[in-house]
């Protein structure tokens, strides 16, 4: 028969023991396998990083990389810069990643985390607007080479164009356009409202429209 | 006829989820029908340019490249959880805030007859800083509260912890025989 001391010690144990196994019952981000988290929502990855799991970030990375990628390629038309930008995309998307409410989508959030990271970046870079590897890329079996260089200085002509517009109307016509992300989404990723969106489409067309006339 | 079509009105034209009352509007308006024509010129010519995709094997390399840029980060907790040096900082912070009501507990006043053994607990003034203590005692686990309120060898309290039942109520026995006299 325990003494007193060891009957309290024994309940005591029973009581913490009782505490870890309700806690190992329970569905714990952090207690998942890998192979759970590469079909697990967003949510759920953000709340196991949050648990502490790095490899619930690699998730996202790979989830989530070849848009950002996409985006900051339409900032800075080549893609080293590209994939530099992209990469301080999610080192920062990891730093802040306990700052994010959920509220909105984590795609959402990563945009603009992209938008401010190409924006400072592009502030004190000026934008190239023509990359070798870009015409590596095209099919030279088109029927008729002329059309073909006809088309690539006219795309050259276009990104020159969007690389001039003001960075809000640039972010939003790439969300837009390239990325086809709603007005509610563009709001939420800009800080702004879908009405200004909108308005800041319309302008992002007419601006464009009067510098490729012009070219 | 109605005003022309305002800037957010062109960006739902091209989209197709302009008012009926405004597509009204624009059915009979040449001079927006020519506007919402160049606009989606435009939109067409931005939408045209592509944009050249990466080697397959570039992405496991960026995966790579994001993974080592973090290493050294430490995974981003919520400030409000606590995590290293903070949780025993709340577990020594929740037992000294225990140790302080205890020993501030108001003394039962000579000319009030207590009507039990047992002294009510006063829960003091809520000022905000009980919510501080129930947070951080809400984020505790067994393990963390033994660690800290250990009995240390050889002090009263772990020698009080090794008494039997019988003993206990001997000394507690004595401690009011004690107390009484006073």
């Amino acid at each position: 028969m325990p003494s007193g001391a060891g009957a309290i010690r024994a309940t005591w144990q029973v009581q913490a023991l009782g505490t870890e196994r309700a806690a190992a019952g329970t569905v714990s981000p952090g207690r998942s396998t890998p192979a759970d988290l590469a079909d697990a929502q967003d949510a759920a990855l953000v709340a196991a990083f949050r648990a502490g799991r790095r490899d619930a970030f690699d998730v996202i990375v790979v989830r989530h990389r070849r848009s950002v990628y996409q985006l900051c390629y339409r900032f800075v038309n080549n893609h080293e810069d590209a994939s530099d930008l992209a990469q301080d995309v999610f080192v920062r998307a990891f730093k802040g990643l306990a700052r994010f409410k959920g509220d909105a989508a984590l795609a959402t959030w990563l945009y603009r985390v992209a938008v401010n990271t190409c924006l400072n970046r592009v502030a004190v870079k000026k934008p190239q607007t023509t990359e070798l590897d870009a015409a590596s890329h095209v099919d030279n079996r088109a029927p008729n080479p002329l059309d073909d260089v006809l088309r690539l200085e006219r795309a050259d002509a276009v990104r020159a164009a969007i690389a001039k517009l003001p960075p809000k109307q640039r972010a939003t016509l790439m969300l837009r356009v390239y990325q086809e992300c709603s007005h509610e989404e563009i709001a939420t990723a800009l800080n702004s409202t879908v009405g200004a969106v909108k308005a800041n489409f319309f302008h992002a067309l007419g601006n464009l429209r009067r510098m490729l006339g012009t070219s | 006829m109605s005003e022309h079509l305002r800037h957010e009105e062109f960006v739902d034209a091209l989209e197709q989820s302009l008012a009926p009352e405004r597509q009204a509007h624009l059915d009979h308006c040449a001079d927006c029908q020519a506007s919402i024509a160049e606009l989606s010129d435009t939109l067409q010519e931005a939408r045209s340019v592509d944009m050249p995709e990466p080697s397959p094997l570039f992405w496991d390399h960026f995966s790579d490249r994001v993974r080592a840029a973090t290493a050294a980060e430490p995974v981003a907790t919520p400030w409000w959880r606590p995590q290293g040096w903070l949780r025993p900082v709340a577990v020594a912070a929740v037992v000294a805030a225990a140790v302080l009501v205890a020993i501030y507990r108001p003394a039962p006043t000579p000319d009030v007859e207590s009507t039990s053994d047992v002294v009510a607990f006063e829960a003091p003034v809520d000022d905000g800083s009980w919510g501080l203590v129930i947070g951080l005692a809400s984020e505790l686990d067994v393990a963390d509260v033994r660690e800290v309120v250990k009995p240390v060898e050889g002090t009263a309290d772990s020698m009080i912890a090794e008494l039997t039942a019988a003993q206990r109520q001997a000394l507690a026995k004595l401690l009011k025989e004690e107390i009484g006299e006073q």
